[in-house]
């Protein structure tokens, strides 16, 4: 019997496509009132109960973002003393793993802000400090970002099973093509995106060889003989292809996954064409549920096209939060904590944010005439000068919200890339498992917008409460990164019927 | 005294982890390393020592050597000790100095500044890189430019950028943040780093080279020289060389910490010591011996001869010629002089060479390898030692508990940590801050 044969799927799937039409109607007016609190609280209460037929659960990485993001560091707890230093990550890791959360994502940015007003959202080098955090938890996994652009497979492979040995088996790699840090490698600009794609696809190649060279059971550790390793079971890989040319193998052994757990974030079109190919888990900036259904259902047919199976492959929006003990509570510290970055800056980097519009003269409060906004570029533009390379959804969201007559306070308070949440912790679970069982993904990469507080709101509030409602449940501790990601899927299996 | 240890986590010789106590089942685990250097780090040790290879070995018959990933090493050995320096080892050849910048200052906040460099230029590995290896000069003249280059990296950000004012939203003053616009022949970098400097700025430099272009770039640029010298007297050439060098180069003598190799093997007495010693020669699998030999010996062809017969001295290379021409390692000189004036047999050879691969080997009582670290120490050949163990845990746990505590009674090493980094427990001067930050 196919699985979507059975009698249980086919009710799902009906009450998915209800919720489906439901989805598409509010969406819209979620991407325009992000926080949407009174709105979508009144849409799950149209939902009725969350239904718990489905034992599936969510797969959740912690995005490690040592004082929350952009100006939360002035915060008193902020902790910005020890910015870069092991004990913070320590603490948020070993939290996060008492809480059950699957892994901890470590980003990368190859290139400084130009300002150091702000410390850079994520400065610290992603693969030492997976290591070290790895060296003080147990179960929790590590993934670390690289750029396949400016670095060799060789090396990412080794550090990549480096880190998977420490670990006993809990590493990820976090692939990135890298948008900035050209000047920074003794080039003048960057590659274009198909060229560093191609690199990546060719990369990603060769570094699944060589973490599959050693067989799994190569080593004998035979004393008496003074045999350590069987020749026979170590290949090198002589790859030869027009970026590299590798013989491999590596100097170790297989790692306890073999083949550590491929994170890929980036979802333009080559980007989901390597991670079709390539990735166990996809990490994505997806506003509104819609398109967020629409990217995961694209992904996933692209992996069924090329033989894999498509729950195989993971689809986690980013996500942050902002909590208060009401919704219009948080709503009012998201606009605290975004006003931390001063009024006039925030001001000047939505002008730019909107292609450049003068903003002047107009205050928080202040609705943006219709007259000073520019239309949106068309979707072949290619105006580097204006929108780089995946902005462009951004600024849709941005130009709908204000043509809408949002104000400039609640326009402010969505700059970032990803989805923030603002609400009680019980609203935030309730929206999470809207997503999740709705086939709009398959768990999220959260990222809190203020540290440490926001963590420890999600973790001791968010988590027991999408525990509660069946979408989280505990893992059995000693299982490999890989063994926790394969459990976890949306119950909605096709997120297109609708 | 500097103690570093070899972190050769089954043991130095090569077939070592064959010892009936050897943790071979645990390696690549993090467990194995970590508690070594626990170890070491409990007997005030200075550092521990991750060497690197780019290149599988080509035979299972043993492990390769440490095998473990440096930078990730690092990262988990910074979090699970406090106080021990941690030095790794990086080529200049294969990874970007960004990159490489990047780790060490990461890793230097994550350990409190404990970190070291141990800077290579690789003599393999090309395969794996699509890229064939300059000759050995253009390699350091390489090297040279790319540690200008990370060190303008390490030094582009003012000590004092940092201000964390929370009243008036300044992180860090953008005055004191410069770029590094690092501009040579193979490399143009034009950073920042991401991350303030460092608890040191910059890792310790360390440096293993012996040729004569590897001196002069450990006179310019080494803290810290790990060297090979199997007897007092090719130790003492090389110490009084490389000290003259550095002066030459316009440092102090004291700028610079020559540590040459030493494996220890503890006995309750002399013979004791010496079963052990035969105990751990007897480990080495004769075709594997001879293949490393043949590798020391500048790659002679031996497969013709008797295990217990001599080397004719014509198969073997003029030691003076081959070092001159740069083709020979710098311990092919011992073997050669081992081999024609001292008329060991192969099998000799192998037991001898293989051991400690040319470092100085010493088996006798605790207090006869202190009175012969004593020696070393105090007539111009050492300022302290990178010990290889000889078994793990074994081999080493005798030296920990025997040996440092009669060094330490003589008062010529430590009984504990100074506060501070690396550099403080080295003595070493850490870089001071750049003072323009135009760009």
């Amino acid at each position: 019997m196919r699985r979507d044969e059975h009698p249980r799927r086919r009710s799902g799937i009906l009450r998915e496509r209800t919720r489906a039409l439901w989805d598409m109607t509010v969406s819209y007016w979620f991407t325009l009132d992000h926080n949407g609190v009174t709105m979508y609280r009144s849409r799950v209460e149209n939902f009725g109960a969350h239904e718990t037929t489905s034992v599936s659960r969510m797969l959740l990485a912690l995005f490690y973002t040592p004082v929350g993001t952009r100006s939360a560091w002035r915060r008193p707890r902020s902790g910005v003393e020890e910015l870069y230093q092991l004990q913070p990550a320590v603490r948020a890791a070993q939290a996060a793993e008492a809480a059950g959360i699957d892994a901890l994502l470590f980003g990368d940015v190859l290139e400084f802000s130009g300002s150091g007003r702000d410390p850079d959202l994520n400065g610290y080098e992603p693969i030492s400090l997976a290591a070290a955090v790895a060296a003080h938890t147990v179960d929790i996994g590590v993934v670390a970002t690289a750029s396949t652009t400016f670095s060799e497979p060789y090396s990412i492979a080794r550090l990549i099973s480096g880190i998977d040995h420490l670990s006993s088996g809990r590493a990820g790699w976090n692939v990135v093509t890298s948008r900035v840090g050209a000047r920074n490698h003794s080039l003048e600009r960057m590659p274009s995106p198909e060229s560093r794609y191609l690199r990546a696809d060719e990369f990603l190649d060769v570094v699944t060889k060589l973490w599959g060279a050693w067989h799994p059971d190569a080593v004998l550790n035979d004393r008496d003989a003074g045999i350590w390793a069987s020749d026979s079971k170590i290949d090198p890989i002589l790859h030869k292809g027009p970026h590299f040319h590798v013989e491999g193998p590596l100097t170790t052994p297989s790692s306890p996954q073999g083949q550590p757990v491929i994170f890929q974030a980036g979802q333009s079109e080559p980007g989901r064409a390597l991670a079709a190919r390539w990735a166990d888990v996809v990490f994505t900036a997806q506003t509104d549920i819609a398109s967020a259904r629409r990217l995961r259902a694209d992904i996933r047919a692209r992996a069924e096209d090329i033989g894999r199976d498509p729950d195989s492959i993971k689809i986690l929006p980013g996500v942050g939060f902002v909590f208060g003990s009401s919704n219009e509570d948080a709503a009012e510290r998201d606009l605290q904590l975004s006003l931390l970055a001063g009024e006039s800056r925030l001001i000047a980097q939505l002008s730019a944010e909107l292609g450049g519009i003068d903003l002047d003269g107009l205050g928080l409060k202040d609705r943006i005439p219709p007259d000073r906004l520019r239309p949106p570029p068309s979707a072949t533009a290619t105006d580097s000068s204006l929108f780089f390379e995946g902005s462009t959804s951004r600024y849709m969201n941005l130009f709908d919200a204000a043509l809408k007559g949002a104000r400039i306070q609640d326009l402010i308070r969505n700059l970032g890339g990803h989805r923030t949440l603002v609400g009680t912790p019980t609203t935030v679970a309730e929206e999470m498992e809207l997503w999740f069982r709705s086939g709009a993904c398959d768990g999220f990469v959260v990222s809190p917008r203020y540290m440490p507080e926001g963590l420890d709101i999600f973790l001791s509030e968010v988590v027991p409460e999408l525990r509660r409602r069946g979408v989280f449940e505990r893992q059995s501790p000693g299982k490999t990164l890989r063994e926790r990601v394969a459990l976890c899927t949306s119950p909605c299996p096709d997120p297109t019927t609708n | 005294m500097t103690l570093m240890l070899f972190l050769a986590p089954v043991g130095y010789q090569t077939a070592a982890w064959r010892h009936p106590q050897s943790r071979v089942e645990d390696l690549y685990k993090f467990d194995l390393p970590r508690d070594v250097a626990l170890r070491a780090e409990g007997s005030k040790f200075h550092a521990v020592f991750l060497a690197d290879w780019l290149s599988f070995g080509s035979t299972g018959r043993n492990p390769d050597l440490t095998g473990y990933e440096p930078f990730t090493l690092m990262g988990a050995l910074s979090a699970a000790t406090k106080q021990i320096g941690i030095v790794g080892t990086a080529s200049t050849t294969f990874v970007e100095p960004y990159h490489l910048a990047r780790y060490f200052s990461q890793l230097d906040w994550l350990s409190n500044g404990r970190v070291g460099w141990n800077i290579v230029t690789s003599t393999s590995g090309e395969e794996n890189f699509q890229i064939s290896l300059p000759p050995r000069d253009e390699r350091y003249a390489r090297a040279g430019e790319y540690l200008g280059a990370v060190k303008a990296l390490w030094d582009a950000w003012a000590d004092d950028a940092v201000r964390a004012d929370r009243e008036s939203g300044v992180w860090a003053d953008n005055a004191r943040i410069g770029k590094a616009n690092f501009v040579s022949e193979h490399y143009q970098v034009e950073g920042p780093l991401l991350v303030p400097r460092s608890p040191q700025a910059w890792p310790v430099l360390v440096q293993a080279g012996a040729s004569s272009a590897g001196r002069d770039f450990a006179a310019s640029t080494a803290e810290v020289v790990f060297s090979v010298s199997g007897t007092y007297e090719l130790a003492a050439e090389f110490y009084g060389d490389l000290k003259s060098r550095t002066e030459r180069a316009g440092r102090r003598r004291e700028d610079i910490q020559i540590l040459p190799g030493f494996m220890p093997i503890v006995g309750r007495d002399e013979a004791d010591a010496r079963r052990l010693y035969n105990e751990l020669a007897d480990f080495i699998d004769p075709d594997v011996g001879l293949k490393r030999l043949s590798g020391l010996l500048n790659e002679v062809d031996l497969s013709d001869l008797d295990l217990d017969e001599t080397i004719p001295a014509e198969r073997l290379d003029d030691p003076k010629e081959a070092t001159a021409l740069g083709v020979a390692s710098s311990r092919y000189p011992h073997f050669h002089h081992l081999a024609v004036e001292e008329k060991r047999t192969i099998r000799q050879l192998i037991r001898e060479a293989i051991q400690a691969d040319g470092h100085r080997v010493v088996a006798g009582s605790a207090e006869q390898i202190a009175d012969n670290m004593t020696d070393w120490f105090m007539n111009g050949a050492a300022d302290g030692f990178a010990i290889l163990p000889p078994t793990v845990p074994v081999g080493i746990n005798s030296f920990f508990d025997e040996v440092v505590p009669i060094l330490q009674e003589r008062g010529l090493f430590r009984r504990d940590y100074a506060t501070g980094t690396l550099r403080d427990n080295l003595g070493l001067r850490r870089p001071p801050s750049r003072t323009s930050f135009e760009n």
